[in-house]
């Protein structure tokens, strides 16, 4: 790209013919010098510095349009952020909430960020993650009403969910409608599954939390003799091929598909484990349609791997061992959270920012745009290596394209990238399946898919 | 990039220069059309020979000999079971001497492996390892031992003996030869158990019934490799530390990297390790630097780059295992690199895909691509390995005598290149010891500390 555009240039120069222009090489070469922070494509609508480095983790941007709020959790302050997108250009910070006696507290903070609606109002989950040793050891999520904003003096506590028999809080949380109508929140623990709790009965004040089921990661070397245990990650997705809801989990020994389509009958249908390099999944995300997985492994020169699940799915293979490709921003990095929305995943990519890639050949997944949202220096983060710093969590507002990230060390950031403006499965040719739901009317099944389509 | 950018600078001031003398736009054309063909090579590397040497998958590793005097490389035939004998006397025209096969070789499942040479008494003897599988001919056959003195007269080859390890089938994956400082000519092999086995080339020689077999270094056991089932070695190193003293074993196996005080051989220590790290549960090659504190380490699978890992806080006891690597290099990250040779600054590498790749590691914290010739110009993923990268530059070597690189490519055969500006390597020219893989088979490892800051970082 970089040869065509110099040939161009010197074209051009000749064409001009004659030797003033030779002159202009020297100021030309020295532009290329200078590093581009994005692609051209990419539009900065703003960025909110939200205070001192590594105090920023995970965010949620709410979907409907009438509702303009993002939530930004605050790593080692323990709380979160309410930003008003009224005008995406112009966010405003409407709301901050800390944990009481903050001081005291030990641990990572808060964590994952999600919303969800149910019964006409609005709530606002936030994960926490405190050490014995302190207060709140025990304490997974704070739940909030949020249904009054922009007036954040309505923001009112619902209730803490606790996990006592399993401490240290819940470091990633996903919100599900699922097909049977419930509401329901995933959370990892601190043993070797993920709790489910139906947050209707939570609000209903359930002595459990609502806690209904657990989802186990199936026992392999890595569970039950290195001792790493348990999920890190996980989505949920309804599966209109098959009218399942599908649990997709990252975790120890690798990736797991769960049917849970009934809660109490759980079926492993698919695994990607024995990949090498891969030990303990990170995070993972399904194309819409359920066929492929962009999986992470937490590490430094680590890829986004791109795994195939057909065969499994099909009972071809008892497990999937190998990628089928892998995308980078930079192969000395390490590539964090995913948004799919096909044939585009948008990555907050830690040290490289806003990254977006194009997996419509997932054996050929390439950029198409980024941001770099990180300016610091390299590896002075969190995890082993240091690399965990930088562009941390991602979302993306389906109904305009509106881009979200939280960036560690930078803060929070608004992107429109030229000619996304937002996303439908049926405009792709793909179920309208992604991280957002549809908390009035569930997830789309087959026949209304088939409807949505030939409208 | 820079280079290329600089380059494309210079054709663009040229053109300029041609527009006053009207040869104008026809020519820019041209120019334009020759820069979209890709180059192969960085122009510091000189292809001095090339030798296909029959179908794909058919070689594996290699080994030079050291002496000029002696211009000879063997080059394992993977699939065809044997080795060849190069002469390179010049080495831009090298000739085949001899191409040996195991006998009945129709009847013979496996492959043949690593070869290793080294001289004692006056002779010289090549080692070809071999791996057969269960149940076909010679399944406890390790490597075989041939008398190579009388090169280059092929006729003169002769077959010394054979080890066999019944103990633990399947032969052996990776040898190595090292002149102990005890004065011993040792072989030491992995085996299809836990441990690498070591053999006194003399005894072996001398007909020993147990081929010399003097010692045995189990991998230190570790969750990972215990969890997954691996066991073993898959390669190691062997060398001098002149600092310390002591003969030191490098291997990569079951959970990592580990360093082992050798000098007693009755009594091994194990003196650090590299486990636990993100991506690694399985060492596959490593390569310290002439002074032990630094190795470039190699995990079989696709998107793994070399990682460097600093020794020093494992060696001086401030941590109990080195669990993050300092650094890391990849010709390309979709890609896999193989085999190296260290010599400091400087590591040469048959990075499969990718061809002969020499990187600088004089800072170990950023090592830099320094001169490449991609050897293999065939399709993405379809050699070896789960992942199917594994083919193209699988072995490499250097003659310190005057810096001759040569590369087996499993595709493609035998090279030989010069790269520019390198015409040999002794660690002393560079504030080094001077170790590296190759033996001094008469007097042994050079003895004295080197004074000299290797690093350069105090």
């Amino acid at each position: 790209m970089r040869l065509l555009r110099w040939d161009a240039v010197t074209i051009t120069a000749c064409s001009a013919a004659v030797c003033s222009i030779a002159a202009s090489a020297g100021p030309l070469q020295a532009q290329e010098a200078e590093a581009t922070r994005g692609t051209a494509n990419i539009e900065v609508l703003s960025h909110t510095p939200l205070g001192a480095a590594m105090t920023v983790a995970d965010l949620e941007l709410e979907q409907e349009l009438s509702r303009p709020y993002a939530y930004v959790a605050r790593l080692l302050d323990a709380g979160f952020d309410i930003m008003d997108l009224s005008d995406p250009a112009s966010p405003k910070a409407i709301y901050e909430w800390r944990i009481e006696n903050a001081d005291l507290h030990r641990g990572i903070g808060a964590m994952d960020a999600k919303y969800f609606k149910h019964d006409g109002r609005y709530y606002f989950v936030q994960s926490f993650q405190f050490f014995p040793g302190g207060p709140d050891g025990d304490l997974g999520a704070i739940v909030f009403d949020v249904t009054d904003l922009p007036d954040a003096s309505k923001v009112s506590e619902v209730g803490r969910i606790r996990a006592p028999d399993y401490p240290t809080g819940f470091h990633n949380i996903f919100m599900y409608k699922h097909s049977d109508g419930r509401p329901l929140l995933f959370t990892t623990t601190s043993g070797p599954f993920v709790n489910v709790y139906d947050m209707e009965r939570f609000l209903d004040g359930d002595e459990a939390y609502g806690l209904v089921t657990q989802i186990p990661v199936p026992e392999g070397p890595m569970v039950n003799e290195v001792g790493i245990n348990g999920y890190h990650d996980f989505y949920v997705g309804f599966d209109p091929a098959t009218g399942q809801d599908k649990f997709y989990g990252g975790g120890a020994g690798g990736y797991y598909v769960y049917d849970i389509t009934s809660l109490d009958d759980m079926t492993l249908v698919a695994s990607v484990t024995g990949v090498p390099g891969v030990t303990w999944g990170h995070t993972v995300t399904p194309t819409p349609d359920g066929r492929y997985i962009v999986g992470e492994t937490e590490y430094q020169y680590a890829p986004l791997r791109i795994f195939d699940l057909k065969p499994a799915l099909d009972g071809e293979v008892a497990t999937v061992r190998l990628p089928i490709s892998a995308w980078t921003a930079n192969w000395e990095n390490l590539a964090h959270n995913h948004e799919v929305r096909w044939p585009y995943v948008f990555v907050s990519a830690y040290e490289d920012g806003l990254q977006i890639f194009n997996m419509r050949d997932p054996e050929n997944p390439h950029t198409v745009a980024y941001y770099d949202t990180y300016d610091g220096p390299h590896a002075v983060g969190m995890c082993s290596d240091k690399v965990c710093n930088g562009a941390f969590g991602v979302d993306v507002r389906n109904a305009d394209g509106l881009i979200v990230i939280s960036d560690m060390s930078t803060g929070f950031w608004t992107f429109k990238w030229e000619g996304f403006e937002g996303w439908n499965g049926h405009d792709w040719g793909m179920p309208n399946i992604s991280s957002a739901q549809d908390w009035e009317n569930g997830p789309e099944r087959a026949d209304q898919a088939e409807l949505q389509a030939s409208n | 990039m820079t280079d290329r950018v600089s380059r494309v600078g210079r054709v663009g001031l040229s053109i300029f220069g041609l527009c006053l003398v009207g040869l104008g736009l026809p020519l820019a054309r041209d120019l334009e059309a020759q820069e979209t063909v890709e180059a192969r090579g960085t122009p510091d590397i000189e292809v001095l020979a090339h030798l296909p040497l029959g179908g794909p998958t058919t070689v594996s590793d290699l080994e030079i000999e050291q002496e000029l005097a002696r211009p000879f490389a063997y080059v394992s035939r993977r699939e065809d079971f044997g080795f060849t004998a190069i002469d390179l006397t010049d080495p831009r025209e090298p000739k085949i001497l001899l191409t040996w096969n195991i006998e009945n070789a129709d009847l013979h499942r496996g492959r043949a492996t690593d070869s290793k040479y080294f001289k004692y008494d006056g002779r010289y003897y090549l080692v070809q390892a071999f791996q057969f599988q269960q149940g076909a001919p010679n399944e406890d056959l390790g490597a075989i031992v041939f008398d190579v003195t009388g090169l280059p007269d092929p006729s003169e080859v002769k077959e010394a003996g054979r080890i066999r390890y019944p103990a633990e089938l399947i032969g052996f994956h990776n040898i190595f030869m090292y002149k102990h400082s005890d004065g011993r000519p040792l072989l030491f092999t992995t085996t299809r158990g836990n441990h690498a086995n070591v053999y006194d080339m003399a005894r072996f020689l001398d007909g020993d019934e147990d081929h010399g077999l003097i010692a045995q270094l189990s991998v230190p056991e570790t969750p990972v490799g215990q969890a997954l089932g691996f066991s073993g070695w898959h390669d190691f190193y062997v060398a001098f530390h002149p600092e310390s003293g002591q003969d030191r074993f490098y291997g990569g196996g079951a959970g990592g990297y580990f360093v082992l005080d050798i000098t007693n051989l009755d009594a091994p220590e194990l003196l650090a390790s590299v486990t636990g790290v993100p991506g690694v549960t399985w060492g596959h090659t490593i390569t310290p630097t002439p002074d032990g504190r630094h190795i470039v380490t190699e995990t079989e699978y696709q998107y793994a780059p070399l990682r460097l890992f600093d020794l020093q806080p494992a060696l001086e006891g401030e941590v109990a295992t080195v669990s993050l690597p300092i650094s890391a290099w990849t010709a390309n990250w979709k890609n896999l690199s193989h085999n190296h040779e260290v010599r400091w600054p400087y590591v040469f590498v048959s990075a499969y895909e990718d061809g002969l790749q020499i990187f600088n590691m004089r800072d170990p914290r950023r090592p830099h691509t320094v001169a490449s010739f991609d050897t293999y110009d065939g399709p993405h993923k379809v050699g070896f390995c789960s992942d199917n990268v594994c083919n193209g530059a699988f072995g490499v070597d250097v003659r310190n005598a005057d810096g001759l690189i040569v590369i087996s490519d499993m595709a493609t055969g035998f090279w030989a290149f010069q790269w520019e500006g390198f015409d040999g390597w002794n660690g002393a020219d560079w504030g080094v010891p001077d170790i590296s893989s190759a033996q001094d088979w008469e007097r042994g490892p050079q003895r004295v500390p080197v004074a000299a800051d290797a690093d350069g970082d105090g």
